[in-house]
């Protein structure tokens, strides 16, 4: 039988769980930027008005 | 109206709803699942307990496909509040999130454990699931309706690679190995069907995806040919791994598709090692499942709380990291597996139950009241 100490998390595991998340957000801040910067006008007018239904 | 853009919308057709069932079930469990019959049976005799399971599930899926279709284009916070009320249909619409969440935890441990075993002897598991798992965060981010793309498209390649492992190891076919026919006791077959339950697990993704079909008059029947086809699909790949290594070997390898996959010889010396080549194709197969899993879960988050669908991501993420790493050894790993099967069983087949018992009750009152309005007005 194990004890819960067991599953306690080693150092590895917590690294790449702060990286599980690092990584999907600067992606996603990036993306948001160049949208920001990139996409045409009428294109953020209707994104301002009808958000996309699985954003 | 002119047709002017088949794929504009944000819908599905019937057989993408069908092609979805065999797409989030065959993942891993199928690699351990001949094994597993095979421990508690004997010779053959395990396609009646892979039956016995596939008959369940596939009326399973007719249930709840059938109760999703009465309220056509609505997703299932939605008409399950009008059958059961907002605060219980939150609770269950959480209950089966938390399903998708565990199988995506539970296949992403799976196949890193595997992919280590297999194709990367020296790179740690952590790094080989954060890998997958960012791809599947990347899949689930944009269109929902470009995963059911994709399934279409794996779809054929991950049924032609087993023909294929199966044409090619005809060879080793024995026909003693299927003997003796029959023999098993009532209690092997139980053990057999409750092995074989997280092979057929994940069809909670049909209360949320069935509102996305453009026509759901035919919806049912498509399901029902989806988990035929699971169902069909397991008994080959069961008898081929009888064929082959017999009852007592199947038994004793965790893998036993993988192993007859790596001793396939192509003529002419084309692939030395075929097994990497079914592992890329298979892994296809284990991705499909993990983003319709993951992504119903993101599904039914969203119908409940008011965010946007990045921020769940973002969150669950990491927490899906973490759930898959909790596991020390196998047998943690198994137990952990044994629960989602049972988890996903439960929740799935009460909610399809108590949702179809009241949605016909309740249209059965609505019809009678209309006719007996009716007999009142001509009178």
């Amino acid at each position: 039988m194990n004890y819960w100490t067991e599953y306690l998390p080693n150092w590895r595991q917590i690294y790449y769980t702060a990286i599980a998340f690092v990584i999907p957000f600067l992606l996603y801040q990036i993306n948001k930027r160049l949208h920001h910067y990139g996409d045409p006008s009428w294109k953020k007018d209707n994104a301002d008005e009808t958000p996309r239904e699985d954003e | 109206m002119m047709y002017q853009f088949k794929y504009a919308d944000d819908k599905i057709s019937d057989n993408e709803l069908m092609i979805t069932i065999p797409s989030i079930t065959i993942g891993v469990g199928v690699l351990s699942l001949p094994s597993l019959i095979a421990e508690d049976t004997i010779g053959s005799d395990g396609w009646i307990p892979i039956i016995s399971a596939g008959v369940f599930f596939v009326a399973l899926a007719w249930l709840i496909v059938k109760v999703a279709s009465m309220y056509p284009n609505q997703p299932f916070i939605s008409f399950a509040s009008v059958l059961l009320s907002k605060p219980i249909a939150t609770v269950l619409t959480i209950l089966l999130a938390l399903q998708g969440f565990f199988i995506t935890a539970f296949v992403l441990r799976i196949i890193a454990d595997l992919a280590k075993e297999y194709l990367f002897d020296r790179t740690p598991v952590e790094v080989i699931s954060l890998c997958f798992l960012l791809v599947v965060s990347y899949a689930v981010s944009g269109s929902r309706v470009g995963l059911f793309r994709l399934n279409m498209m794996f779809f054929p390649i991950i049924i032609f690679i087993i023909v294929f492992v199966g044409i090619f190891s005809i060879n080793w076919y024995d026909a003693s190995n299927f003997l003796p026919v029959f023999q098993t006791d009532f209690r092997g077959y139980l053990n057999a069907s409750r092995n074989s339950l997280f092979s057929l697990t994940g069809l909670f993704v049909l209360f949320f995806y069935t509102s996305l079909v453009r026509k759901p008059d035919k919806a049912p029947k498509k399901a029902v040919y989806g988990m035929t086809m699971v169902s069909i699909f397991y008994i080959f790949i069961y008898f081929m791994c009888i064929g082959v290594f017999g009852y007592a070997g199947t038994a004793n390898v965790n893998y036993p598709i993988v192993e007859i996959a790596k001793e396939v010889e192509i003529p002419g010396g084309v692939f030395e090692r075929f097994d990497s080549i079914f592992f890329v194709i298979w892994i296809m197969a284990v991705f499909n499942t993990v983003t319709m899993a993951f992504d119903s879960s993101l599904y039914a988050l969203k119908s409940v709380f008011n965010l946007k669908k990045i921020h769940y991501i973002l969150f669950l993420t990491p927490v899906l990291f973490f759930v898959a790493m909790i596991p020390k050894d196998v047998i943690d790993v198994r137990e952990f597996g044994d629960f989602v099967s049972l988890y996903g069983l439960v929740i799935t087949t009460l909610t399809a139950i108590v949702l179809f018992t009241i949605a016909s009750v309740k249209k059965k009152v609505s019809s009678e009241a209309n006719t007996s309005k009716r007999r009142n007005s001509k009178s």
